[in-house]
């Protein structure tokens, strides 16, 4: 009787304690204890790009995770864009410097998880304005007033600094080093020819220029002679090929869009005349489908059906 | 003003794009097209009543399609992609002055960029102008003070935000100098919308408001909208789709969207909506909408919505539930905790705001008369809801 009236006054007595500890430590919860939903996988897998021991800073709070379901709570009234971009999930971690007793970031990490390289560069090529660039460390990236952005991988990385007296580029290179090395991720980028100046190139998910069939093209603008040019390639197996161009065969007719054909090495070119996008000229070949607008001449469509060769 | 009126009076259909002989084409001429068209509070400006959100913008030809469709209003940002540069491709083909633009106090850099409080005129000035630049226009028709209610959770400081003299002397300055002509505020949330948006309409600086706005949430909205009319201060409407999960959502072949804006626009007070277009496909299906009336097939469409997606629902501001438990409870305070738990991903806030609660949910275990099972307008079982609230906020294995 004796012995388990100890261990009851015991244990009774160690509840505050453990309380208190729980309180004090944050949530380091304990999975069989507190019930989380499904996404809690996929919310430690992204969470733990986010370093919790950062040098120089000290985490504020939790690290905080977003799905699609509540993107809109962070990126109010940009969440539509992420999701279209291929977005499935981000973690954001607030820092303030570790000599700050302030409760108020001095830099806040995102890592948005866009699913594939490519749809994470079509985000910050978006981004960007068109001001992608190299930045240390060898990221493709821009540099903004109020922070840096950056991809690795699938991993869309931005981080905003509210005090100038924060080195972003050491806080960049510990980010990159959590999310991995990647090696060439583009290998499309490779079947783009070689004709002028390149001024950007963007990937765009869904619905290139409004067509509801045109998904996942990358697009390239040069500048030739002063003029844009711009020359977008989708890349499928050749049944896939044949769908996009009869969608555009039937795209054309519903909307009385003239165009003509003509055999070409091997290739069909089409020469479209359409009232929104101006004379543009569309090159079927049998594992890609290739476009070109604007001021494009004889010379750089022969110069498209040479150069574009299968993978 | 229906859309052959607004022709006569204005422009004759695809005049509006300078020098591009858009041919009569007899598919395109089955093409849903814009039926209404109405002044913006005071403005004298008429807008389509289905308008482009250019959040999504694909290209400059989405501009010319959307003009050839009688779409004449489109609202931008520097922070929406390529937006403004698409916009000011398409410049060359457009008849300007038939056309509205508006655009925000914002950055071209990754969001957040809206210009935050402490910015001086010359930021709002240059803001502004680089928007011009990008979209190769002297003049926007309205230049928003965007997303208040965002930036900060305490009413005071984004009232200053919204009331900022800076701000408001960059405004003076534009329109004098003929680069802006109204001023606008948007709020989608997520803190105080109805309440800044009525300090806006209130303050005599504003000609146009911009509230997210839906069958399914806001409820306090309708009395900011009927003051604004009553101030002819113009309302446009964003965040039409409630949430946009339509995709999962069986409508029995009635199209969603257009129900749903069909349910905004038959509010007097709404002069239009404007909705993001991202293909020719979503084109087609939002102009259906236009000038259409709402009818009893799209309330059950919206009906049918509802019962699936509003029990998991609880709207924000609704606040009605309270007053209903007779020991206090304070249910939408609980049940907007356990949303930050369960759906934000914000635990320990949570876990943490509820330990802060006076009147706590831990009766409702043992409550027998669930007196808050009706308390829900739109049927949200909540009791249910708070017992499990409890549970998960407050430690209890």
């Amino acid at each position: 009787m004796a012995p388990s009236y100890v261990y009851r006054v015991l244990v009774t007595g160690l509840l505050p304690v453990i309380a208190a500890l729980v309180y004090l430590e944050g949530q380091h919860y304990d999975p069989a204890l507190i019930r989380f939903d499904q996404l809690q996988s996929e919310s430690n897998a992204i969470t733990r790009l986010i370093p919790e021991k950062l040098e120089g800073f000290r985490l504020l709070g939790t690290v905080r995770f977003y799905t699609k379901d509540n993107l809109y709570e962070y990126v109010n009234g940009h969440a539509e864009y992420f999701i279209s971009a291929g977005f499935i999930s981000l973690a954001v971690g607030e820092y303030t410097v570790s000599t700050s007793s302030s409760s108020e970031p001095d830099v806040i990490i995102d890592i948005y998880d866009m699913g594939k390289s490519i749809q994470a560069f079509g985000v910050i090529s978006d981004e960007s304005g068109g001001t992608l660039s190299d930045i240390d460390g060898g990221l493709t990236g821009f540099r903004s007033p109020a922070g840096m952005s950056f991809t690795n991988g699938q991993y869309y990385v931005k981080l905003s600094s509210f005090n100038d007296n924060v080195q972003l580029e050491a806080v960049a290179a510990r980010i990159a080093g959590s999310t991995g090395e990647v090696s060439d991720p583009f290998p499309e980028f490779s079947r783009l020819p070689d004709i002028g100046i390149v001024a950007a190139t963007r990937f765009i998910k869904e619905a290139y220029r409004g067509l509801d069939f045109l998904n996942n093209v990358i697009e390239r603008e040069y500048i030739i002679d002063g003029s844009a040019i711009q020359v977008f390639i989708i890349t499928k197996d050749s049944g896939d090929i044949d769908a996009i161009a009869d969608s555009f065969m039937k795209y054309f007719q519903q909307s009385g869009i003239e165009f003509s054909s003509a055999n070409k090495k091997n290739s069909t070119v089409y020469t479209v005349r359409d009232p929104y996008e101006g004379d543009w000229s569309l090159i079927v070949f049998p594992d890609s489908l290739v476009g070109l607008f604007g001021a494009a001449d004889d010379a750089i469509i022969d110069k498209l059906l040479t150069n574009v060769s299968p993978l | 003003m229906k859309r052959r009126e607004f022709l006569k009076a204005s422009f004759i259909a695809g005049a509006s794009i300078a020098g591009t002989p858009l041919v009569a084409r007899s598919a395109e001429s089955e093409k849903p097209k814009i039926r209404k068209y109405k002044e913006i509070g005071k403005t004298g400006l008429t807008m389509s009543d289905i308008s482009y959100g250019t959040g999504r913008l694909p290209s400059s030809s989405m501009i010319l399609r959307a003009i050839d469709a009688g779409i004449n209003y489109f609202d931008t940002a520097p922070d929406y992609g390529s937006s403004e540069k698409y916009i000011g491709e398409a410049m060359k083909n457009i008849q300007r002055d038939k056309i509205i633009i508006a655009s925000k106090f914002c950055s071209p850099y990754a969001y957040p960029s809206h210009l935050p409080l402490g910015s001086k005129k010359k930021d709002y000035v240059e803001a502004a102008e680089a928007s011009l630049s990008r979209m190769k226009t002297d003049y926007m028709d309205f230049c928003f003070v965007h997303a208040i209610g965002e930036q900060n959770k305490n009413r005071e400081k984004e009232e200053k935000r919204l009331l900022d003299e800076e701000m408001l002397s960059a405004f003076n300055a534009l329109k004098q100098a003929g680069k802006v002509r109204f001023l606008a505020v948007s709020s989608h949330g997520p803190d105080n919308m109805e309440s800044l948006l009525l300090t806006a309409v209130r303050s005599g600086h504003f000609d146009l408001i911009m509230p997210a706005f839906n069958f399914m949430s806001f409820p306090k909205i309708p009395d900011v909208l009927k003051e604004a009319k009553e101030k002819k201060v113009g309302v446009i409407a964003m965040k039409t789709l409630a949430g946009a999960k339509d995709s999962d959502f069986d409508s029995k072949g009635e199209p969603f969207a257009p129900a749903v804006f069909k349910w905004v626009l038959k509010h007097a007070e709404v002069d239009g909506l404007v909705i993001s277009i991202k293909s020719i496909a979503d084109m087609d299906l939002y102009l259906s909408a236009s000038g259409e009336k709402f009818t009893g097939a799209d309330q059950k469409t919206l009906d049918r919505y509802a019962k699936q997606f509003g029990r998991e629902y609880c709207r924000t501001g609704c606040s009605k539930c309270e007053g209903s438990c007779p020991e206090g409870v304070s249910i939408a305070t609980t049940l907007r905790f356990q949303m930050y738990y369960k759906d934000y991903g914000m635990e320990k806030k949570a876990i943490e705001s509820y330990a802060r609660l006076e009147a706590k949910a831990s009766k409702c275990a043992s409550c027998e008369t669930e007196d808050c099972s009706g308390g829900c307008p739109y049927g949200l079982p909540v009791s249910s809801m708070l017992r499990q609230a409890h549970d998960d906020l407050s430690f209890i294995v």
